[in-house]
């Protein structure tokens, strides 16, 4: 992917989250002006972007939906829910566009169609009268139903079709290829825009006829208008769906299909004089058939065509006979059906007819459309003829090296867009000769050989290849979209000849008619993008996170580094120096390493905004009233804790509205407002981000909580009496369990809360849930600021040096021996009323030796918090705190869960920190 | 020149871009019983079409066979 079109993506995102937004906004304000000229705005440009790339399904909807908030902008279509609801339906369809472009998938038939019905649905909006009378929509006609609705115009139409094309669509049709009837209406302006609608009828893949009709009667000269488009195409193709509809995805809404069964091109025409003269023949026919002597009818039926003239009506139904009979096995029923047409000269109606299964064994034919190759062919043809002009100029003028550079570029580019890369290297070799030798005569001998000059195009031994390929070799639907599109082949014809510009104009679509806006809009936004902010891959932000981390080990080595001068080497002098150099150091690493964190930063907004539109689509589909109240969105953390919190709220959300909330009716019985109140808030405290989601719906009845855990067996009987109110609230957080009885689309399978808390203390953060039975529910979330620096205290066991996380220590406290109970073989200790059970590091860690006491006969307690329980664990004794970079062990080590990783301490040393949730 | 304009008659060559409708209007206002000559023509872009159908030209000489002659010939057989 290059780097504009993910800019493009990036800033495709925002703008729409911002439309979201602005939309959700509106729907509180629907008349607020400025709000709707911005949300203008930001479709417009999302929309001129998008005309930059080759994405017509998003330039589609966009388009469509900037005409809709143009139109509400001007006062004429008046802001609703419903206009709100398709437009945020639009933008997420182009998000899903969006999706497909990152991932490098071409768009399918259903996108494009899907943008058709988006962009339709939308321009609905603006004119709700006139959205019946738009261009019918691509049918896919394989039903039934739709076959028969179409065949009496169809079979009108291929009746225009000459018999010979017919006869040959027939051919191919019996050799398994599709046949596509293509009915095309450009719209009115569209040779303002730079189409060329007959030469995209004529570029149709699988191409065999084109025909034109004027829509309506035409005025007479003088009031005529050149350039407003009065015809209609019509095209016969054989191609199968995807591929006409890839053709024509610029234009989706003007084109309508069908499948042709092959027999209904089966229409004999011509002079219907002379029909009682060959009853003998109709006779003897009929008896041929009989006796399925399929050969003796052929006979009578070439003798006929002899003798009869070739206009006539009875000649081209024989010739149709012909047709029949030289297949391997003739259709009975088909001649019966002519030999009958002969007597009545009516074409017969092949629609009641059941149509013979074409065999998909059979692999398509390609098509023979030497004709198509026609413009190219002309194309190329001027170009050679300047060149060899150009070539037989004399050679004694003095810039002879560059027009023989320049004759070259151009055959050469002649050379490769008509599929000859083989014949480039012979070119540039006698160009390099010509050049060394100052004359230009062998290249010109060369262009006689390489493009002889035939008087007629269609002659043209080489079929340009691209073109070629694209019209008649069936693609796989899977092929990218890109590669279908015609300006791949017509772009050099165009480049060679001025002349051919308005061949290659269908091609360039929408996107000229953008370029003027576009223009305008890449000035603004540079100015933008050069004031405002920087857009950084997080790569290169995690790479200086690293490296600052690597700079706090090495600085960290300093003090040691001072120690040992003045204890090793016994100089204080150096000790002090360095000792003052590391404070400057240590002073610019920790700015330095603020302000990388700074850049990791986000403000919780980055998860908040999801919430009005996840909160209006849910309450709606509920018919649940809720205000949503978001406060403290400016909170910043790490990027890292931020989008690790998206989940887990809008999972809490969806509950919140799904069971929280009563429904309008109860809530007025209950006493309180039918619409009720949801309030996200975060804010800072120290160095951790809070977040509280209160609602004052129905609160969680503690009682079903208990009597629910019970039945599923998570709790005894015993656990169910003794749990306090608060208690069971909390068993919501296990897993499997739900108080839902109903599962609904949103929640009640069980899966949630448990996976909710889990997501929480993977970053380090704590969950606690508080409800009132009718009051409404409260649920809090505590996170670190950070996670790339982890404060840790360490401390000594057995000679050797632990951190544990300062999130988890509560207090370090000195235990007499004597204060050291033992309760049926557990020691416990007394501290401030409160019994807390003690636990060596030793024996957690496995080590044999016995902890320590100080010279007091005092054990060392590291009080840590273990889930809601306090535990205190014994160790030697207690050193400093530190900040490291916390490194999860990786590799064999990986499996050892007692440790939350390590870390590298200034004197090189590794510290291994302890993780308590999973060791205690 | 794409399109030469004769007595009663108009020859087109090559390729005939949008630019020249315009043109062939104002020939064709001036010249009622006009004849249309496009054994030299490769692609015509539909807005000259539209006006050659609006004035009923006469088709003196088709296209050579081609998605243009199959356009050409269902728009003008009955004019």
């Amino acid at each position: 992917m290059n780097d504009l079109l993910a800019q493009f993506l990036s800033e495709a995102r925002d703008a729409l989250e911002g439309i979201g937004g602005k939309l959700m906004e509106l729907e509180r304000a629907p008349d607020d002006e400025e709000l709707m000229t911005q949300l203008f705005r930001v479709v417009h440009t999302l929309k001129g972007n998008s005309g930059l790339f080759d994405f017509p399904e998003m330039s589609r909807v966009l388009h469509a939906g900037e005409d809709l908030m143009d139109a509400v902008r001007h006062g004429e279509v008046r802001y609703s829910q419903t206009l709100a609801d398709r437009l945020l339906d639009a933008m997420d369809f182009v998000g899903l566009l969006c999706d497909g472009i990152e991932d490098e998938m071409p768009v399918s038939a259903e996108m494009a169609a899907e943008a058709v019905r988006q962009a339709k649905g939308l321009r609905a909006l603006i004119r709700p009268d006139a959205a019946e009378d738009e261009a019918p929509a691509v049918t896919e006609t394989a039903s039934p139903a739709a076959e028969a609705l179409l065949a009496q115009p169809l079979v009108q139409s291929l009746a225009r079709v000459p018999e010979s094309i017919r006869m040959e669509a027939w051919t191919q049709a019996q050799n398994g290829a599709p046949l596509v009837w293509v009915h095309y209406v450009p719209s009115e302006e569209c040779f303002y825009q730079g189409d060329d609608p007959l030469h995209q009828a004529n570029q149709t893949p699988g191409w065999l006829w084109t025909g034109m009709a004027p829509r309506a009667p035409w005025p007479v000269l003088a009031e005529m208008d050149a350039y407003r488009c009065m015809l209609d195409f019509d095209v016969l193709a054989s191609a199968d769906a995807a591929e006409i509809t890839t053709h024509y995805r610029y234009v989706p809404d003007q084109i309508s299909t069908a499948m042709v069964p092959p027999m209904w091109l089966v229409i004999p025409q011509g002079d219907p004089n002379g029909g009682p003269v060959y009853d003998d023949f109709v006779e003897d026919a009929v008896g041929l058939l009989n006796d399925k002597d399929f050969k003796g009818l052929g006979r009578a039926v070439d003798t006929m065509l002899e003798l009869s003239s070739a206009a006539l009506w009875l000649s081209s139904a024989l010739r149709w006979m012909q047709r029949f009979l030289q297949m391997n096995a003739p259709d009975a029923v088909a001649l019966r059906r002519l030999i009958d047409s002969l007597k009545t000269l009516q074409a017969p109606d092949w629609s009641e007819v059941p149509l013979p299964a074409t065999s998909p064994a059979v692999a398509p034919s390609p098509a023979k459309v030497p004709q198509l190759a026609n413009v190219h062919a002309m194309a190329l043809k001027n170009v050679v003829d300047v060149q060899r002009e150009v070539l037989s100029l004399p050679d004694d003028a003095t810039w002879l090296p560059g027009r023989i550079k320049a004759a070259v570029a151009s055959l050469s580019g002649c050379l490769k867009a008509f599929g000859r890369h083989a014949e480039i290297a012979a070119l540039e070799a006698l160009a390099t000769q010509a050049l060394e030798a100052q004359t230009a005569a062998g290249l010109a001998r060369w262009l006689d050989t390489a493009f002889p000059d035939e008087g007629t195009p269609t002659s043209e031994p080489q079929v340009p290849a691209a073109a070629a390929s694209s019209v008649t070799v069936p693609k796989q639907a899977s092929e990218p979209v890109k590669a279908a599109t015609p300006s791949v082949q017509v772009a050099p014809v165009a480049k060679a000849a001025p002349a051919a510009a308005t061949a290659a104009d269908a091609d360039k679509e929408h996107v000229d008619a953008e370029t003027a806006e576009t223009d305008v809009k890449l000035g603004r936004r540079s100015e933008e993008a050069g004031a405002k902010s920087l857009k950084v891959d997080q790569v290169k932000i995690d790479r200086l996170m690293n490296l600052i981390g690597e700079m706090v080990v090495a600085k960290n080595a300093m003090p040691y580094l001072a120690n040992r001068a003045e204890t090793v080497f016994g100089v204080r002098e150096l000790s002090r120096e360095i000792k003052a150099q590391y404070a400057t150091i240590n002073r610019i690493s920790e700015e330095m390493q603020d302000a990388i964190m700074q850049i990791r930063m986000m403000p919780v907004s980055f998860v908040f905004q999801r919430f009005p539109r996840l909160v209006r689509d849910i309450s709606r589909r509920l018919d649940k009233q809720v205000n949503l109240e978001l406060e403290g969105q400016e909170t910043a953390a790490d990027k890292n804790i931020i989008e690790s919190l998206g989940d887990p709220l809008v999972h809490i959300v969806r509950n919140s509205l799904d069971h929280g909330f009563e429904m309008p009716d109860a809530r007025v019985a209950a006493g309180k407002s039918p619409a009720g109140t949801l309030r996200i808030v975060a804010r800072q405290e120290a160095d951790r981000v809070i977040i509280e989601i209160s609602d004052d719906g129905k609160g969680i009845d503690a009682q079903a909580v208990k009597l629910k855990a019970y039945q599923k067996g998570l709790i005894d009987e015993a656990t169910m009496d003794r749990l306090s109110d608060q208690e069971a609230v909390n068993l919501v957080f296990i897993p499997g369990f739900s108080t839902s009885e109903v599962v609904s689309d949103l929640s009640g399978r069980g899966v949630g809360m448990d996976v909710v808390r889990t997501a929480i203390e993977q970053v380090h953060g704590s969950i606690v849930l508080e409800s009132t039975k009718g009051q409404g529910t409260r649920i809090r979330l505590s996170l670190p600021l950070s996670m790339a620096v982890t404060n840790v205290m360490t401390v000594e066991s057995n000679q050797q040096m632990f951190g544990i996380p300062m999130d988890a220590v509560v207090e370090t406290v000195r235990v007499p021996r004597a204060s050291v109970r033992t309760i049926k073989q557990r020691k416990a200790t007394l501290l401030r009323g409160r019994v807390v059970p003690l636990r060596d590091l030793n024996t957690v860690l496995g080590l044999a030796a016995p902890p320590l006491t100080n010279d007091s006969d005092e054990f060392a307690v590291l009080v840590v918090k273990v889930g809601d329980e306090s535990l205190g664990l014994v160790v030697d004794d207690f050193h400093e705190t530190a900040d490291i970079i916390l490194k999860p062990l990786s590799g064999v080590l990986s499996g050892l869960r007692a440790y939350a990783g390590s870390a590298l301490m200034g004197d090189g040393s590794v510290l291994m920190v302890l993780n308590t949730k999973e060791m205690l | 020149m794409a399109i030469d304009y004769r007595d009663q008659e108009v020859v087109f060559t090559d390729i005939v871009g949008v630019e020249d409708a315009e043109v062939l209007l104002a020939w064709l206002q001036e010249h009622g019983s006009a004849q249309a000559d496009f054994s030299g023509c490769a692609h015509m872009h539909p807005a000259n079409l539209q006006v050659l159908m609006a004035a009923q030209v006469r088709v003196a000489a088709w296209p050579a066979a081609g998605p243009l002659d199959t356009a050409l010939r269902s728009a003008f057989s009955n004019g």
